[in-house]
């Protein structure tokens, strides 16, 4: 539907635009379904599955009606192991804090490990600004920072990417670093970016990760990766940084347990993720290394007032981007048309809550509703009704054009009588059928093109199925 | 920025109903922080090395099992043969690990990885049966950077300490005398990534290959 004048309609300009892109066709196409079917698969292969979903969500629920509690036990715990824990209210209040963090240690090199958070408050554009240069280590960060652009996926970055396009970046930015050839095998792109990075490792003064739990039992940081880069980020640089928000705190080290069989098994279908650590604060005594500062800055940026509303189920999210593999909209257009670092269902719910409706009008509505973003979410987020609840809030605040208020309302009025829905919609349903009689559907929808430009429209039985169902009661008695 | 601390805390708590907290609901948080919950657990009947020895396979792990302390320079060894690899190694401590002797062709190093070091050989603290996971834990002799930066990291892993969840592990953390351990690397088959057209490639950051040496005696 079209949206009242003066709204942003990015997304729809920018889907059209990916939709016609051939390159992200087929890198979307060949990424489609994998992680939905590795999901399938994890989840059918543990009986256990549904109920370790229920008791995630229960853990998070329960965590968030007590979040100051748990976060004051975590911060006290990362005091304790010698960490130093800061708050930022906005996004650039967390910038000056890690800026400030950076340039006290003389830094000149960070290194990063992924982090949404980091993406989310636009931490590399500032670093950059304060002379500090910022170089992302997982592969699919990387990847997209040498291509100067935004993550389009939460969890694979790079999706969008083909091979031959990684190829060209590589050979672009590598070749004054003296390595002079085309890299095209899968297994050579990895390598060449391994050697890349390892020599960016051993110059790091700082090395910055997200967090994807902090534990208030022990005032550890956890971090889950499969490449092993969040952990030289953390273990290598004399400074380490971890950006959470502050919904990451869990009570304890046993739902650090049930959380993590979910995540994996939702996100890729791993049952563990190769490597899972806990950090907990600077090197001790008897440590030969690790660093010497260990700092954490917890995020709000909108998240405590999520608390105060009817999007809290929100704040339960974990990550996983097991919604954005099932969306048929995501699948097809991709993660940047969404216009913001969250993309699929829980960015068409999280952007507008942080962002306002007017750069996002649009998220809501790329929905079908179809619903399968809940049905596999593992904190049992109700993605779909969240997103139907902003198209209400849409429609209060009227951002729909008039048009469309009226027709919604028309309809509304009509709807809710139904003797008179029924007299109305017969006349059409019989028309559709004359028409259609001969070819079983409609080739054509006058009113509608675009629907029947590449399927038919299949034609009505004569009657509507109310009178059907009565006919039939009738018959039987 | 104890402003923002205040700021933050003060929205959470209009937030969330019932304010100010009763008794027993701060109760229910340190005990929530301080003890064992019971939570939900895959159920398996499988005898625990085995199950171990098949979730380890099924992450692209690899693994020898030995019967005592004494045949492991010879897994080692066979190991660095296999792939070519020089004996220089970076060695780690732990209750096995230091009882064994190496042979003259092999050069232990005691001391954190560089980028330049192509083996690490360390001693886990327990293993998972669940996931096939192996748990490390930093400390004295005990560099985190040996499991990150080698190509090949040979674990060394007594039968005897494989428990069946994850949740064993905490147990046996918070049962230790020493502070809860400032890194614990739970560690499930070798460094891989799907970054390139979500194909699996192993070896991206991290080591190539993990194997895993049960001593059994």
């Amino acid at each position: 539907m079209n949206p009242a004048a003066g709204v942003n309609t990015a997304f729809r300009r920018k889907a059209r635009q990916a939709l016609a892109d051939p390159a992200l066709r087929q890198a979307m196409s060949r990424a489609g379904g994998g992680f939905a079917g590795a999901r399938r698969e994890a989840a059918g292969a543990l009986p256990e599955f549904d109920t370790l979903c229920d008791a995630a969500r229960d853990i998070k629920d329960h965590v968030l009606s007590h979040l100051d509690l748990y976060l004051e036990t975590y911060e006290r715990q990362t005091v304790e192991n010698g960490g130093q824990v800061h708050w930022a209210s906005t996004a650039e209040e967390a910038c000056a804090i890690i800026s400030r963090i950076c340039q006290r240690a003389d830094a000149r090199l960070v290194v990063k490990g992924k982090s949404m958070v980091s993406e989310e408050i636009g931490l590399n554009e500032v670093l950059e600004k304060n002379g500090i240069q910022v170089a992302e280590t997982d592969l699919g960060e990387y990847i997209i920072q040498l291509a100067g652009e935004t993550p389009s996926h939460i969890i694979a970055p790079a999706i969008h990417k083909t091979r031959d396009q990684i190829t060209e970046l590589f050979y672009q930015h590598h070749r004054e670093l003296g390595y002079g050839e085309r890299v095209t095998r899968r297994d050579a792109i990895v390598d060449e970016a391994r050697s890349v990075l390892r020599s960016v490792f051993s110059r790091a003064d700082v090395g910055i990760t997200g967090a994807n739990f902090l534990v208030a039992e022990t005032g550890a940081n956890v971090i889950v990766t499969n490449e092993g880069n969040g952990d030289l980020t953390s273990c290598l640089p004399r400074v380490q940084i971890i950006t959470a928000g502050i919904e990451k705190v869990i009570p304890s080290l046993d739902d650090l347990s049930v959380l993590l069989r979910v995540l994996g098994r939702s996100a890729t279908g791993q049952e563990m993720s190769a490597y899972t650590t806990l950090y907990s604060g600077p090197r001790r005594e008897a440590d030969e290394e690790g660093p010497e500062e260990y700092h954490v800055v917890l995020v709000d940026n909108g998240r405590s007032a999520m608390l105060a509303g009817d999007y809290r189920s929100m704040l339960r999210c974990i990550r996983c981007g097991a919604c954005l593999n099932h969306c048929p909209v995501y699948s097809a257009v991709g993660g940047h048309p969404y216009g913001w670092v969250y993309p699929g269902p829980m960015g068409s719910v999280l952007t507008p809550l942080v962002k306002g409706f007017d750069t996002s009008f649009d998220l809501p509505n790329a929905c079908t509703l179809n619903g399968r973003c809940s049905a596999v979410c593992p904190v049992r987020i109700p993605l779909s009704d969240l997103l139907r609840q902003h198209r209400v809030e849409q429609y209060r605040k009227r951002l729909y054009p008039l048009a469309g208020r009226v027709a919604l309302s028309a309809w509304s009025w009509l709807a809710r009588r139904p003797r008179l829905y029924q007299g109305v919609m017969a006349l059409p349903v019989w028309v559709m059928h004359r028409l259609g009689r001969q070819h079983g559907g409609l080739k054509r929808l006058l009113a509608i093109p675009g629907w029947t430009s590449s399927r038919d429209m299949p034609a009505p039985e004569s009657r509507t199925f109310l009178s059907q169902w009565q006919t039939r009661r009738e018959q039987d008695q | 920025m104890t402003d923002a601390r205040e700021e933050i805390l003060a929205r959470i708590r209009g937030a969330v109903t019932e304010q100010p907290r009763s008794k027993a609901q701060l109760e229910l948080v340190s005990r929530r922080v301080s003890a064992s919950i019971p939570s939900v657990q895959p159920e398996t009947e499988e005898p625990l090395l085995r199950q171990f020895c098949e979730k380890h396979t099924s992450v692209h792990g690899t693994y020898e099992r030995v019967s005592d302390s004494t045949q492991v320079p010879g897994a080692v060894l066979r190991h660095l043969n296999a792939y070519e690899i020089a004996s220089e190694l970076l060695v780690g401590k732990g209750c096995i690990l230091d009882e064994i002797s190496w042979p003259n062709d092999a050069t232990p190093h005691c001391r954190p990885a560089t980028i330049e070091d192509r083996v690490a050989v360390s001693e886990a603290f327990a293993g998972v049966a669940e996931t096939g996971t192996l748990v490390l834990l930093s400390g004295d002799g005990r560099p985190t950077s040996h499991n990150f930066l080698p190509d090949d990291h040979l674990v060394l892993l007594d039968a005897g300490r494989i428990v069946h969840y994850q949740e064993d592990i905490w147990t046996l953390l918070r049962a230790m005398p020493e502070d809860f351990p400032r890194v614990v690397n739970l560690i499930t088959g070798p460094s891989k990534t799907a970054d390139v057209e979500q194909t699996v490639q192993y070896g991206a950051h991290g080591p190539r290959r993990l194997h895993v040496i049960i001593v059994e005696g």
